[in-house]
């Protein structure tokens, strides 16, 4: 079920993006599911630990000026 | 090669160039031996492009003005690379991509100038995985880079020509360019020295981006000494680039040799030791019990939920190069390399929440460092779990465990890349192969010289750093 809605996500994101879904490269699906496991693996961790202990400013910004 | 070529090409930075400005030697002298190295070394595939006659020219050039008493500094003369990632006005900038093999600069990058004005030679351009995004520099357009010390094996990513480059002798320096470890994992497999610096501290304004908020360039060299001679030249604030830093940019080279005793090292309790190779960690504990021999002291630091570093990493490095690449994408996806191409289509699979909740984790990690740098001088972790495995070698055993390379090469350098801190590779030692092994220093936002100092401190008792490969 996950890898479906990973390769559903994927099919959607690249629609929207105007690629070509039906053309990708042979390991893409499968690096796809796997990355799609990492972000769930980080959602959750921000949602139990960081969200709460944190409060919701906190987000690094990227292309600031330096740091 | 010539046993002057050799003799040549074996020192340090300052030494190199206190010969040069005493006439023991020549700037075209030099600048040969550098060339016949390359020429050399062709079997490794350090190099896309060699300007052999242009660094002819160039330093006859330099060795007039230094005849007439012009003294650029101590870079004048000194055979240096760029990876291929960074433009030179009038030559191709290829990233390591067939989309761009006939892509000539109009300019320099800001890094690029800097190096011209302190007088180096630039004799080539560095191979390197296709785009910097992957740590192999298997490479289908411009050849596989190998390594030096042993060339069935990888010299890694994705500045991997410029690892093995400077490893042979072949120049004193490349400027390489680090996202999650792109200096510092080719330093520590080719057994040279390498930092990344803070972001921002060096102009990225002419250098091919792979994931914006977290690119860097920066030296690769023999020494944290001459690392810091380099990275003197190049770094400073620069208006053409938005996340340039302001902050003045001190004397990186002159308490380079401050004495170690007092210094606070950290030690990430439950990280920096774990899930490393047998031979990786007997070298990590063994500098690290050199550094407190120096005097300095180990302090055991605690940070939390770095369970999902590598994770937040790879959303982030993931997610911002598909961005970049999607217009070509679009026309030109068969020009790509399969394995980078993969990774661009892939990064489409994380949502916009996918990609705030990765830098929300970055700024709960950024936070705990900048905690952490209120107790302690630098961070100490091995570089990489493990020495360079194979050309083609997709796992290493680690603990007993067989482990996916490209999913485990960050877990130390995204410590850095994540926080945007200073960190460099020193090497540190050898495995039972006689392949090296580095040890990773982070320092706090913009403290690039206490990171140098500490590795020139250790090289200053740990001489490993001196060894160069079998025949060079």
């Amino acid at each position: 079920m996950k890898g479906e809605n990973a390769t559903e996500a994927l099919m959607s994101h690249l629609s929207r993006a105007d690629l070509d879904a039906t053309d990708l490269a042979p390991t893409t699906l499968e690096l796809a599911l796997e990355w799609d496991g990492r972000a769930r693996k980080v959602r959750e961790l921000v949602e139990s630990r960081i969200a709460p202990a944190r409060g919701p400013a906190t987000i690094f910004i990227p292309c600031s000026r330096g740091i | 090669m010539t046993e002057t070529s050799q003799d040549l090409l074996s020192g340090g930075i300052m030494e190199t160039g206190s010969g040069l400005r005493a006439r023991d030697f020549s700037i075209p002298e030099l600048v040969a031996a550098s060339l016949e190295r390359i020429a050399s070394i062709g079997h490794l595939n350090s190099f896309i492009d060699v300007y052999a006659d242009e660094a002819m020219k160039v330093a006859n050039h330099h060795q007039g003005l230094l005849d007439a008493g012009y003294v650029f500094g101590p870079l004048h003369g000194i055979p240096i690379a760029l990876k291929d990632n960074i433009d030179i006005a009038g030559k191709r900038t290829t990233a390591g991509s067939a989309l761009l093999a006939d892509n000539i600069a109009k300019q320099d990058a800001t890094l690029t100038a800097a190096l011209k004005r302190a007088g180096a030679v630039i004799v080539g351009k560095n191979n390197l995985h296709e785009f910097a995004w992957g740590g192999t520099t298997i490479n289908a357009t411009y050849g596989n880079a190998r390594n030096p010390w042993n060339p069935e094996h990888s010299p890694a990513g994705s500045s991997g020509g410029s690892g093995a480059a400077v490893a042979t002798r072949a120049v004193f320096a490349s400027i390489g360019t680090d996202t999650g470890g792109s200096i510092r994992i080719p330093s520590s497999f080719n057994g040279v020295t390498g930092i990344r610096p803070s972001i921002g501290r060096v102009s990225n304004s002419g250098v091919f981006p792979l994931a914006w908020s977290l690119d860097t360039a920066g030296p690769l060299a023999k020494s944290a000494v001459d690392c810091a001679i380099v990275l003197q030249a190049i770094a400073g604030h620069d208006p053409n680039d938005r996340q340039s830093a302001r902050a003045l940019v001190p004397d990186l080279y002159e308490q380079i040799d401050l004495p170690l005793r007092g210094a606070r090292l950290g030690l990430i309790e439950d990280y920096s030791r774990k899930a490393v190779q047998p031979d990786v960690r007997d070298a990590f504990d063994a500098a690290t019990a050199t550094f407190e021999r120096l005097g300095a002291v180990i302090v055991p630091i605690r940070l939390s939920d770095l369970e999902a570093l590598m994770d937040a990493m790879i959303i982030i490095d993931a997610a911002e190069p598909s961005a970049i690449h999607a217009p070509w994408l679009r026309e030109r996806a068969v020009d790509y390399g399969a394995d980078v191409r993969a990774q661009l289509e892939a990064g489409f699979v994380f949502s916009a929440v996918d990609y705030v909740q990765a830098q929300r984790y970055r700024a709960h990690i950024c936070h705990q460092f900048t905690e952490a740098f209120g107790l302690v001088d630098a961070i100490l972790t091995p570089t990489i779990a493990y020495t360079a495995p194979r050309i083609g070698q997709l796992d290493v055993e680690i603990d007993g465990t067989m482990k996916n390379i490209l999913a485990n090469n960050m877990q130390f350098t995204s410590l850095a890349s994540l926080t945007g801190l200073p960190a460099m590779s020193v090497p540190v030692g050898f495995d039972s192969s006689g392949l090296p092994i580095g040890l990773q220093i982070i320092g706090p936002a913009l403290g690039e010289d206490q990171v140098l100092r500490i590795g020139a401190g250790l090289q200053a008792s740990l001489d490993c750093y001196r060894k160069a490969p079998p025949g060079f």
